[in-house]
């Protein structure tokens, strides 16, 4: 028995290089008494200043400890697991009570978030109800499409007086346009507007860059003035990019379910103004499907789900609705977390970058995408100002501008299997497997 | 650019009406739209040729491939070890990195891939010569792709019977650092062959590294050196006439030898069992070709520098010849004379340049009971002079002394005891490193809430932190109670400064733990 983890895989999760450290002198059977475990959780009582209970749930390393500590998880919450990781520290044994009690309450919390659905709709049937949301949603549609009428007509100006005139503009000229956007609630055409702010001027292809971009916009608001035209799923992916947020029971219920073994094959955090975004890509091992897990976390909070890249468990997926569905969440995580050996993937960048065309021909506002490569090479030129993987074909994708050393170094010069996030111009190493071991690559920015 | 992205850069307005094409497949698509304005129409082309774009991404070809790296010959250090090494390498802690690296060496490990590019980045001479026998054929193989790595193939691998090829590769291109750490090491091995190096160069290089290679001439120094230091102090830059004499003095049959002797048998004669010293009024222009320097030291007075210089340059085992006296007693009648303090540091400075292990004893005896009753500048030659032999007296006596200055504050300058202790051989011995810290301990029982200062012992943590032995970690680690009180920053600072010496220890206790040798 035991986690079927590492060591380093554990020392991920801690919140800083302090709490490791601590963790792992807490990660001694002396510290700790009543250690026991079972196939749901590990616990145990730590001796602090006063003698904690620590517990995790194994499923989905969910750590809960006593302690006073603001650190999640807690150096008790990581000794724990260190423990646990090392073989033979933690006898197995039945739950003592307050384990038991600790997982019935997170038991009957995950059945509650799943019928709150219905006793929501339950509680609040009469029709006034009903008619009174019907009456919201009408007025923000309405809202909505008068500021897509002002936006067309916006960017039509652009492109009658010229995209040259942009260069010189101020970035209040696309937040302008984005806080009009929020005012007209369509807050995903707000986020597209200002990711547009950094194009002009910062590469040489800017002018193709921006127009492509704000095509793809035009795109957007062409799809969705006729969307009564398009199929039902496409449908959901323009609400969705427009800017209607869909509830978690609503994905529930209208998202795709998927059973598999799920493959955490890399992560990156992303620091925005006032937090972070963390994307983890997923790919299920049978159905071959990847998935998009985001999380975000303001003001430095920890991020609520624990994602180990480099694990593989069995567990049930529910994915956005749309023509191509990419961001999921978990629903169910059933197995224990069991490190990952191998990756499938495709065994050409012809082959992936066919499968990536699919995708975008179901839903053209993708942005990014899960690349799985079997037996690639890096290969670094220039001193290290130009990288590349190449396959067995001799074709080669370009890596994203940043320093990729530790994937050379552990690659040695062979092909290794590498997972990646691209966005149809250059490759992000999120994660490798070099001689039957994963290794993250990026991570935290 | 193509004229569709130039149309809408210049805008339709200025275009005219003219149909923009992507001349792709996508302009199909345009044509079925509804009749619209030309901005609209433009636009939604250019959304569908950015969709098109991307679906049809043509990767570039890439045909030439790195070498596969060669198989190692040592084994990784295992994950804990690497997981300690790790902030190291990064710069945190790193005054452990040293110790940390030369024990990989002992055990005849390598660094795990993944530290590669962190050691392979260390900045100084001292890390790197210690870090590049533990990069194993992959960190040979992984610093080839980087420029910034290129220090790793002009260092030389282990010193052998044979100069590597390498060598004269380096001598001919690396830099002037690498060039004379090479030559320095092929006087060790074939001094014929690097006096040839030398003089094939010696009139192209710049006056640094003159300088520099003439310094290399003390490994292996001979006879046949002379003619190039003596004709160094001709030289027309100040560094190379300066590195000269030195190097002279300690050829017993050269020139330079003697003419040092008759200079300073001249000024020191032996009268009735009392040394009596006679400077010259003013150096001769011989004097100063030999490297006797104008400037008189303020402190000291000219005359009395002169005498000092010229005995630095004569080996002190000359004077126990010349007057039939031993070592202890020519000290003895020197500390009597008027001219004590240039005598004894000029003999100091002589028995360190000469190695003189009899004369070195006696001397730092003599400093060690020395009051300081002379100008500033003699003493700080003392500390200076204390520090240098530190390292030479006999391990016991040095460690007792600076002892004896950390507990016995009032007698000297805590300069001296930082001074004294930072120069003693590490690790420190046991014994010493026992009495130290029960003296530690016995001035941490004495502070109070009201302690003015924690001085010596706040400034000796870093280096016991680093110098005891394994064997006094576990006394080491025992808890040093301190008073509480969050007010005093005497005692909170000594406070942290003993969390630091902790947390230092036991990275140490794990390091000697996870690499064992």
């Amino acid at each position: 028995m035991g986690i079927q983890l590492t060591s380093d895989q554990v020392l991920a999760l801690a919140p800083d290089s302090g709490s490791a450290a601590n963790g792992k002198k807490l990660a001694n059977p002396r510290h700790w008494k009543s250690l026991g475990q079972s196939e749901e959780a590990v616990w145990g009582e730590c001796q602090g200043s006063a003698l904690y209970q620590v517990q995790v749930e194994l499923a989905s390393m969910t750590v809960k400890c006593s302690c006073p500590s603001h650190k999640f998880p807690c150096k008790h919450g990581l000794g724990l697991l260190l423990l646990s990781v090392a073989a033979q520290s933690v006898p197995a044994a039945e739950p003592p009570e307050w384990v038991r009690a600790w997982l019935a309450k997170r038991a009957t919390a995950a059945e509650q978030r799943a019928t709150k659905t219905e006793q929501k709709d339950a509680k609040t049937a009469p029709e006034e109800a009903a008619k009174a949301a019907a009456k919201r949603a009408e007025k923000r549609l309405t809202l909505v499409q008068r500021g897509v009428a002002s936006l067309d007509l916006w960017m039509s100006d652009l492109v009658r007086n010229g995209l040259a005139s942009v260069e010189s503009q101020p970035a209040t000229f696309w937040e302008r346009q984005a806080a009009a956007m929020v005012d007209a609630q369509a807050p995903g055409l707000a986020a597209r507007l200002r990711q547009m702010a950094g194009i002009p001027g910062a590469s040489r292809e800017w002018p193709e860059k921006l127009l492509g971009e704000l095509g793809r916009l035009a795109l957007l608001t062409h799809s969705f003035a006729r969307i009564e035209a398009l199929d039902a799923a496409l449908q959901e992916d323009v609400r969705q990019l427009v800017g209607w947020a869909l509830k978690e029971e609503e994905v529930g219920e209208r998202g795709e379910h998927v059973l598999d073994d799920w493959l955490v094959l890399g992560q990156h955090v992303v620091d925005e103004d006032r937090g972070r975004t963390q994307r983890t890509w997923l790919l299920g091992a049978e159905t071959r499907r990847p998935a998009l897990l985001l999380q975000f976390s303001f003001m430095g909070q920890p991020f609520k789900e624990q994602l180990l890249p480099g694990t593989a468990q069995r567990a049930e997926l529910v994915f956005w609705p749309g023509a191509a569905p990419l961001r999921a969440r978990f629903d169910a995580r059933h197995g224990e977390l069991r490190p990952l050996t191998a990756m499938p993937g495709a065994d050409t960048i012809q082959a992936a970058l066919r499968t990536i065309a699919d995708a975008l021909a179901r839903q053209p506002w993708h942005d990014r995408f899960l690349c799985v490569l079997r037996a690639v090479t890096p290969v670094c030129a220039e001193g290290g100002a130009a990288w590349h993987v190449v396959d067995r074909e001799g074709v080669a994708l370009p890596l994203v501008d940043d320093d990729h050393w530790r994937l050379l170094t552990l690659s040695g010069g062979a092909a290794v299997d590498l997972a990646g996030e691209w966005n149809s111009e250059t490759l992000r190493p999120l994660g490798m497997i070099a001689e039957g071991t994963y290794h993250a690559l990026g991570g935290a920015a | 650019m193509d004229t569709f992205v130039a149309t809408a850069l210049v805008g339709t307005a200025q275009a005219g009406m003219r149909e923009a094409a992507t001349g792709t497949p996508v302009d199909a698509l345009a044509a079925a739209l509804a009749a619209g304005d030309t901005e609209r129409r433009l636009l939604l082309q250019a959304g569908a040729r950015a969709v098109y774009q991307r679906a049809g991404y043509m990767p570039p070809r890439v045909a030439a491939l790195p070498t596969p790296a060669p198989h190692e010959l040592l084994p990784a250090c295992s994950p804990a070890a690497a997981l300690l090494l790790a902030p190291l390498l990064a710069g945190m802690y790193d005054d452990l990195l040293p110790e940390a690296l030369e024990r990989l060496r002992q055990a005849g490990l390598r660094l795990p891939y993944d530290l590669l590019p962190a050691a392979l980045g260390l900045r100084t001479n001292a890390l790197r010569a210690l870090v590049a026998p533990l990069l194993g054929e992959r960190g040979r193989w992984l610093a080839g792709f980087n420029p910034a790595w290129s220090w790793v193939g002009q260092t030389l691998g282990d010193m052998t019977d044979d100069v590597p090829a390498v060598a004269e590769t380096i001598w001919n291109e690396g830099s002037a650092g690498q060039r004379v750490a090479v030559l320095r090491r092929l006087r060790a091995m074939d001094v014929e062959r690097a006096r040839e190096w030398v003089a094939a160069v010696w009139k192209s290089e710049k006056a640094d590294t003159r300088a520099d290679m003439l310094m290399a001439c003390e490994i292996g120094l001979g006879a046949e050196d002379e003619p190039l230091l003596e004709a160094a102090l001709d030289d027309r830059a100040a560094g190379v006439r300066a590195a000269a004499p030195t190097l002279l003095a300690r050829l017993p049959g050269s020139a330079f030898a003697g003419r040092m002797r008759e200079r300073a048998d001249a000024m020191l004669l032996w009268k009735d069992g009392k040394l009596d010293a006679r400077p010259p009024k003013a150096l001769d222009p011989a004097a100063l070709r030999d490297g006797i320097a104008e400037q008189a030291s303020q402190a000291k007075g000219q005359r009395a520098d002169w005498l000092m210089q010229t005995l630095a340059l004569v080996p002190p085992g000359h004077w126990e010849a010349h007057f039939g006296q031993p070592a202890e007693a020519l000290i003895a009648v020197a500390t009597d004379s008027d001219w004590s303090l240039a005598l004894l540091e000029g003999w100091s400075r002589a028995a360190l340049a000469f190695t003189d292990a009899r004369w070195t004893t006696a001397l730092w005896s003599f400093w060690r009971q020395w009051g300081g009753k002379g100008k500033r500048g003699d003493v700080g030659a003392r500390v200076e002079l204390l520090q240098a032999f530190t390292p030479l007296v006999p391990r016991e006596l040095a460690e007792d002394f600076a002892l004896q200055l950390l507990t016995d504050p009032g007698a000297h300058s805590e300069t001296e005891a930082y001074a004294v202790l930072n120069a003693l051989p590490r690790p420190w011995s046991a014994e010493f490193g026992a009495a130290y810290l029960h003296e530690l301990r016995h001035f941490a029982a004495s502070l109070d809430a009201k302690s003015q200062h924690a001085e010596p012992w706040d400034n000796t943590l870093a280096a016991a932190a680093l110098a005891l032995l394994p064997d006094c970690f576990v006394g080491a680690l025992e808890p040093i109670p301190v008073p509480e009180d969050n007010k005093n920053w005497n005692i909170t600072n000594f406070a942290r400064r003993l969390d630091v010496f902790a947390y230092t220890l036991r990275t140490r206790a794990r390091l000697f733990e996870e690499i064992p040798v």
